[in-house]
């Protein structure tokens, strides 16, 4: 085993050049089946369109620690089933590209579809494990993968591959060449691809995907010392995503892959969101070999990141066909005792034959909405319908450098510095006014609560009446600017039995915001002083973070194949840009009590490699404190945006899993994996919240302890089969997926802490429900009355079941695989391989989703409380897996 | 070498050659056929005026009543209030050529973005209700309230784009309020009126047109002019756009939809002002 790690570590140690001489030799089905079903995860992943935050198509992790029969196969495996690693946010995943880490500079999650469609460029990929150490870093706490892409790594000739599909692709053609490295030092390599599915081609009804990819890589060596490497490439993509719904909508629809983002436009389907991403990006690496024990890596990196993503937005009636108002269950309370009256009965069914009538009911009328917008047009007024688009762009610069040392046979130093600067620049855009000529820039969540013409009614005081024409920018403007910088280093010693190691980093960062518009609400002044006070316009004040950390590990070889593992870390974490600021739409405000997350971690593993057996077994858990969450949603209650902030959040992460695999015979393998995991909020956390329509910062206490990460399984266990023979391979793999929490909605939970006629009371959802309940102690004024040392709320156990988080169906799914490879002419290979996913065509499989911000009960204006009708929790909305679905691959190698 | 880079730019060529944009320019749908709103298919036949309907159903003279039409007979009327700021909800006042006027209520918002003032309808009466609510004359669907007294109502969108049809384009310029009378009599209830050269009690510079603080736990705040009756009043609901908007101190021409208000005919009507936008609002003075 200690052989086995030592070679490993010295793989990884020895990668940067190493990976210049590796070769794709293996035509064999093993290799291609490898990479095929690579390509079928990077699929999933990279197209998958549900994630917390838009402009992060999915937040996932691919881990590939190949030295673990767990983490080297759950990535693909699971998923269908969206499987987050350990049920960690991808901010904890690290991955850098020939040593430099390129994760967002501001959420710290890297997007992987911005390397889609290039995937034979991808494929060199080392990958480490929480408790491993690598040359390029000390590793997060869920895993860092270093993607290698010199140009002599890639294999030499050329490949085709074609692709058809029923995913939210139709068709893919990619080729790849690659010179290998000739006489005169020189290495070429390249790929361009294409994927594509129009509205009427895609799975999906009312997506469509149009992906151009390209990259290209230049290798220049100089005997085996020096090397300089630039690679660029990007991916110009463009397509529409999928809303989530309700059960009711899809019941309804009677289609579990309802799409309530498209509609119809003179009989013409139209999609409501389209995201269109492009990020041009250059790499330029130089290695040098100081000597035969020490190497030298070091790469700059530069980008320019446009995405942007469009909304169906509006001011008036909303126009989403999937608006509760328009559900059958709006008419009566369909999960209550009473029966409905007769006139009840009547709306409930008028509603439900108009739902099941036609399609056009249940998308947008995007008629309707040029029809209004002309209308209003006609009178002088703004549009109340409009598409607008959201962009966050990046230009960023990262540098890093590091020194791979083999001090002696059994020990070994790795250091390295990572210098990074990144400006975002967010802003929203007019994509299609819809009919109309005017539109201003004006907060019409303030309209009515100010005079008219007040200041607080504009987003930009510094260009009050300027008509909003399409491209324009209007509601907010703002950039964001993070530097870093960060030096880490790993000393790995190999000691009798045991392989151990040490890393330890320590970091800096600085952000802040610099306003284009002045907000209305945060209009800048001059204080007493004559200074100006920038609220919203200008450059906010400096938040400086000093973080740091360490991990050890070590590997205890215990003979006969058995080996067990043990590592712990604790680290600091400065906290992301994203999460900084209360509002950065609207101000330049940083959230209070902004400090580092401390994250502890731990791992316990149980390895046995004997001739037919692979197992590992890995008991982990993961502690983090005083971690800032940030969100921002539409609020129904309010009619206006509300931007939550949660800070002191602190959360568990513990579990176990398991990877077996069995050798049966030569050609013929059992893999069995299982995770069991927990990953859920250890306390009640403090919050603030803000209304765009008012801009009063506002606290409360957030009643999510035990609030599950969502989005992922959190048990899941996996049956497969593989068997080769004579050049076909076969697949199969039965997964069942258990434990599917929806993200909660914190603004649900709120309970108000303070006097009720303060401004901190306004909506305490949460205290009118255990008033109503009974469920927890509430004072005279409706509040809970007690919180116990911790700060938790005193809740009644009946109380915690009230806000029980929502949960996801799990079920059972079957995939699996065929292929072949054939020889033309007896000498180059064509690869044909069909994936079927999902076999059993089990469409209730939830992969996500979350809860509805909207309280059913709500008070009057006479201060009575009453419930709606409509039953906002028990209507979460959801993500579920696509029915039967297949890819075909074919390629050819000349 | 060569050779490679030479497959690489071809097919580069290629694919942004086929790469073409797929969520292009949207052209405007084309309405010539007829507006994606109300009902398409009815045609002009037997439109009375608003009086003849009066005369027609006789019943619905009183302070509350709710008659149905069960004639096949049409109005052809111009909309001349609806709820662009929100101070008229759920429903539209409308006039016919001889400036008769009715409230026409419905259960939806944004009605202003599909009957701006000035657009003509042609309505199918048959089946709608017509009566009173406190006297002032209305097309809906029955409702009782808690005092047992039957009206017509909100109806269903969905019915009232069965009964309607927009008839050309909306022409504001065709609707001109007539000055409020001296004395109003019931003929005037729902109408487009100005009342000249007032001012407002307790106008401050501070006091707002409706503020909650004003309203208590009503969603409606009343004003009354200076040295005027009491029973002319401003009728203002705390969700208009203008709401907290301060109202101004000097004498002012307000023009907007005058809606009658008695419950007994033993008293006096209520003349309540409803200000459709505040554009309707013009100070003439200190």
């Amino acid at each position: 085993m200690t052989k086995k790690l030592t070679f490993v570590t010295l793989f990884l140690g020895i990668a940067s050049l190493g990976y210049a001489q590796n070769k794709e030799t293996n035509d064999t089905g093993t290799t291609d089946d490898v990479s095929l079903r690579q390509d079928n995860a990077a699929f999933v992943f990279t197209e998958s369109q549900l994630g917390e935050n838009d402009d992060v198509t999915q937040n996932v992790i691919m881990v590939n620690s190949s030295n673990n029969v767990y983490t080297s196969n759950v990535g693909y495996l699971f998923s269908p089933a969206r499987y987050k690693y350990r049920a960690y946010n991808s901010r904890y995943n690290d991955i850098y590209f020939n040593g430099v880490q390129v994760n967002n500079a501001e959420n710290g999650q890297f997007n992987y579809s911005t390397i889609g469609g290039m995937n034979d460029a991808t494929r060199n990929i080392d990958a480490s494990g929480v408790f491993e150490s690598n040359a390029f870093s000390m590793a997060n706490i869920g895993g860092s993968s270093n993607y290698n892409f010199r140009a002599s790594s890639l294999p030499s000739g050329h490949k085709v591959t074609l692709s058809g599909a029923n995913r939210n692709y139709t068709m893919r053609a990619m080729y790849t060449f690659g010179s290998g490295v000739t006489k005169r030092g020189w290495a070429v390599a390249g790929t361009v691809g294409y994927r594509w599915a129009s509205l009427q081609t895609a799975a999906v009804e009312g997506t469509f995907y149009n992906s151009l990819s390209y990259f290209l890589s230049i290798q220049k060596m100089w005997g085996d010392r020096h090397s300089l490497n630039l690679a660029t490439w990007g991916n110009p993509t463009e397509r529409a995503q999928q809303g989530a719904s309700t059960d009711e909508a899809y019941w309804l629809a009677n289609d579990y892959q309802y799409n309530p983002y498209w509609g119809y436009q003179g009989g013409k389907k139209r999609a409501s969101r389209v995201v269109n991403n492009y990020e041009p990006t250059a790499l330029l690496t130089w290695d040098y070999k100081i000597n035969e024990r020490m190497k030298l890596t070091t790469s700059l990196i530069g980008k320019y990141a446009m995405y942007s993503s469009s909304k169906l937005n509006y001011s008036g009636t909303n126009p989403h066909p999937d608006y509760w108002k328009r559900f059958p269950s709006y008419n009566y309370n369909v999960w209550g005792d009473t029966p409905p009256t007769a006139d009840e009965m009547t709306a409930w069914q008028n509603a439900y034959n108009s739902w099941t009538g036609t399609t056009a009911y249940r998308q947008i009328d995007f008629d309707m909405l040029y029809f209004a917008n002309q209308q209003l047009n006609a009178t002088g007024h703004d549009a109340i319908y409009y598409i607008e688009r959201r962009h966050n762009d990046h230009l960023n610069f990262a540098l890093s450098s590091t020194l791979d040392w083999n001090v002696s046979k059994d020990s070994k130093f790795q250091s390295g510095i990572q210098l990074g600067t990144n400006k975002g620049m967010h802003y929203e855009t007019m994509d299609d006014l819809l009919g109309s000529e005017y539109f201003h820039n004006r907060n019409t969540y303030a309209e009515g609560s100010y005079a008219d013409g007040a200041d607080q009614i504009y987003y930009d005081l510094n260009n009050k009446d300027g008509l909003v024409r399409v491209g324009d920018r209007f509601r907010y403007d703002y950039n964001l600017m993070v530097q870093n910088a960060k030096l880490w280093a790993t000393w790995t010693k190999d000691k009798g039995i045991s392989h151990n190691f040490i890393s330890a980093k320590v970091g800096g960062s600085q952000m802040w915001r610099d306003g284009k518009m002045n907000n209305g609400i945060f209009a800048n002044y001059l204080d007493a002083n004559g200074q100006e006070v920038k609220l919203s316009y200008g450059k906010s004040g400096k938040a400086r973070f000093l973080d740091g950390g360490f991990k050890m590990g070590t590997n205890l070889n215990l003979g006969r194949g058995n080996a067990i593992s043990l590592g712990i870390g604790y680290e600091t974490r400065a906290p992301q840009a994203n999460v900084a600021f209360v509002s950065p739409e609207m101000n330049n405000n940083f959230v209070g009590n902004l400090v580092n997350e401390k994250i502890f971690s731990s791992e316990l593993g149980y390895a046995l490699n004997c001739k037919w057996l692979q197992m590992n077994l890995t008991a982990y858990y993961t502690h983090s404190y005083d971690g800032t969450e940030w969100q921002q949603f539409y609020n129904d209650n309010e009619n206006s945006f509300t931007y939550n902030s949660l800070f002191g959040v602190e959360k568990d992460y513990y579990g176990v899993e398991l990877g077996m695999k069995f050798k049966v015979t030569s050609n013929f393998n059992i893999n069995l994996l299982g995770s069991f995991a927990e990953a859920k909020y250890a306390k009640d956390t403090r919050a603030v919240y803000m209304l765009s329509n008012e801009g009063i910062e506002r606290s409360a206490l957030c009643l999510n302890k035990d609030m599950r990460e969502s989005g992922t399984p959190l048990a899941a266990i996996s049956l497969g089969l593989k068997y080769s023979i004579k050049g076909w391979y076969f697949n199969l793999n039965a997964n069942y997926y258990d434990r599917i929490y929806l993200s909660y909605s914190p603004n649900m939970r709120y309970s108000v802490m303070g006097d009720p006629n303060s401004n901190e009371y306004h909506s305490g959802v949460a205290d009118y429900v255990l008033k109503q309940t009974g469920a927890g102690e509430l004072n005279e004024n409706y509040q809970l009355g007690g919180y116990n040392a911790e700060g938790e709320a005193m809740l009644t156990s009946a109380g915690r079941d009230y806000f029980a988080q929502s949960k996801g169906k799990g079920g059972f799914m079957l995939d699996g695989s065929i292929g072949h490879t054939f020889r033309i002419r007896g000498r180059h290979p064509l690869n044909i391989n069909l994936m079927v996913t999902n076999i059993t065509n089990n469409r209730k499989l939830c992969t996500g989703g979350y809860e509805q911000s909207r309280s059913t009960n709500y008070t009057t204006v006479e201060g009575a409380e009453q419930n709606r009708t409509y039953n906002f929790q028990k209507n979460p909305k959801k993500f579920y897996a696509q029915g039967i679905n297949f890819m075909l691959n074919l390629n050819y190698k000349f | 070498m060569r050779n490679y880079m030479k497959y690489l730019f071809g097919l580069c060529l290629l694919c942004v050659l086929s790469a073409a944009c797929q969520d292009g320019d949207w052209a405007a749908p084309d309405f010539s056929e007829g507006v994606p709103y109300g009902n398409n298919s009815l045609t002009e036949t037997n439109v009375i005026t608003i009086a003849q309907l009066k005369a027609m159903y006789p019943k619905y003279n009183n302070t509350f009543s709710c008659v149905e039409i069960t004639d096949d007979v049409q109005l052809r009327v111009r909309v001349t209030g609806n709820d662009v700021q929100g101070n008229i909800y759920n429903s539209i006042a409308v006039q016919d050529e001889q400036g008769n006027a009715l409230i026409v209520c419905i259960a939806a918002s944004d009605l202003y973005a599909r009957m701006p003032v000035g657009q003509e309808l042609l309505i199918n009466l048959k089946g709608l209700y017509f009566g009173c609510y406190g006297a002032q004359p209305q097309l809906g669907t029955p409702y009782t309230n808690a005092a047992g007294n039957t009206f017509p109502s909100r109806m269903n969108h969905s019915i009232w784009r069965e009964h309607v049809k927009l008839v050309g384009k909306a022409d504001p310029s065709k609707v001109v309020p007539i000055d409020f009378p001296a004395n109003p009599t019931m003929e005037d209830a729902g109408k487009l009126m100005t009342i000249r050269n007032v001012s407002v009690q307790g106008a401050d510079g501070k006091v707002t047109w409706a503020s909650q603080a004003d309203a208590g736990t009503y969603t409606n705040v009343q004003k009354y002019f200076v040295d005027m009756s009491s029973d002319i009043m401003l009728y203002t609901s705390t969700y208009a756009d203008f709401a907290n908007t301060p109202i101004p101190t000097g004498k002012m021409n307000i023009t907007g939809i005058w809606k009658v208000y008695q419950t007994n005919t033993k008293y006096s009507p209520k003349w309540e002002l409803l200000i459709r936008d505040f554009k309707d609002i013009e100070v003439i003075g200190e």
